[in-house]
């Protein structure tokens, strides 16, 4: 008798105890999902319908349009960045040297998510760092805004401890087709070639 | 014969001050692949990796970074969220007896804040880490590529 009551204790305990660790789980799913923002969805038009006008390196205007005609590889980041941009960057140029004469078909762009310290000028001299062929593109902060919210992109400041401040953002870099749909993502763990194979992939089909 | 002699150990001398030229040893310390970003002329931040190995028995701990080209040098973590890329202060860091703190683009660095006069491929600079144990450290400090991905 005291033994079944002492099992159905346990029992009880147990469920109790699964329930609360369910709950913590959603919780924990429910507090990160703000921070999804960024989430890249295969075959997402990226130019059509969006209305935002940003400015280039050479200050020339830079629109939803110029996101058509030719694939584009699209690159979020910032030039005070010196450890993930670089290496986006440096992957980027990889894959353009590797893509050969190829590489004149396809538009690199680099979207800056801190427009207040990245200016045109600035732009222009970071991706010459990588390869003359990546575009810089900067503008109005609350343009740039806009166009990376369309763009499915995630950018937040956050304060360092000494003083200054770093950007938080998506760090995949996307690959988009002649229309300005989202196509691939490029990750830089993988060899270079297998990037400009993604490209040669879409050049061939559209 | 005696000339033959000494020239070759000078060039014995030479080439081991080669190949230690990018180790550096401390205490129980050993500091190794040194290594920078080439920046624009005009940046105000850059990235620094090396490896600490620790030969002691003794846990050692970083207490300060300093380096002349810079107006702060500070540990940080590049953390990817799903797709999202966070960096922050990695607070201290402690090098355990027989183990590495190893640094790597995408992961841990140490960047280099308020920069003047960027850094140029090919150059070097000095950085002097504190540490709790084995004292100050200066470390040379080779300038590769913009996109280097490790000390060449
Ligand atoms: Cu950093």
């Amino acid at each position: 008798m005291l033994n079944l009551r002492n099992i159905r204790f346990v029992l009880w305990m147990l469920v109790g105890l699964a329930v609360g660790s369910l709950a913590i789980l959603v919780w924990q799913i429910a507090a990160t999902e703000p921070q999804r923002a960024g989430t890249i969805e295969p075959g997402r038009p990226m130019a059509e319908g969006a209305n935002w006008s940003l400015l280039d390196e050479a200050g020339r205007p830079f629109t939803p349009a110029d996101l058509r005609g030719r694939p584009t590889l699209l690159v979020f980041g910032f030039t005070h960045c010196p450890d993930v941009c670089p290496t986006s960057l440096s992957y980027v140029a990889n894959a353009l040297q590797a893509l050969g004469p190829q590489a004149e078909d396809v538009r690199s762009v680099f979207l800056t998510v801190d427009p207040e310290r990245d200016t045109a000028q600035v732009m222009s001299e970071y991706t010459a760092l990588f390869d003359e062929r990546i575009l810089g593109v900067t503008g109005k902060p609350e343009e740039v805004t806009t166009a990376l919210k369309s763009l499915g992109a995630f950018a937040r400041k956050a304060p360092l401890d000494g003083g200054g401040y770093n950007v938080d953002h998506t760090a995949s870099m996307l690959l988009l087709d002649a229309q300005g749909r989202l196509r691939s993502t490029l990750d830089v763990h993988e060899p270079a070639e297998v990037a400009a194979e993604k490209v040669r992939r879409l050049l061939s089909t559209s | 014969m005696r000339l033959f002699l000494s020239a070759l150990a000078v060039s014995i001398i030479m080439i081991t001050s080669v190949a230690h030229a990018a180790e550096v040893t401390a205490g129980d310390l050993v500091i190794e692949q040194a290594w920078a970003r080439a920046t624009t002329l005009s940046a105000k931040t850059g990235a620094t990796y090396l490896a600490v190995r620790n030969t002691g028995s003794q846990p050692d701990r970083i207490l300060f970074i300093e380096t002349p080209v810079a107006g702060n040098a500070v540990a940080h973590q590049t953390r990817q969220e799903g797709d999202v890329s966070r960096m922050s202060e990695t607070g201290p860091l402690s090098i355990s007896p027989g183990g590495t703190l190893e640094m790597k683009p995408g992961a841990m660095h140490i960047m280099l804040m308020e920069l003047s006069g960027g850094l140029k491929v090919g150059q070097q600079f000095p950085l002097t880490i504190t540490f709790e144990k084995a004292g100050k450290v200066e470390v040379p400090v080779k300038i590769g590529k913009p996109g280097a991905m490790g000390s060449e």
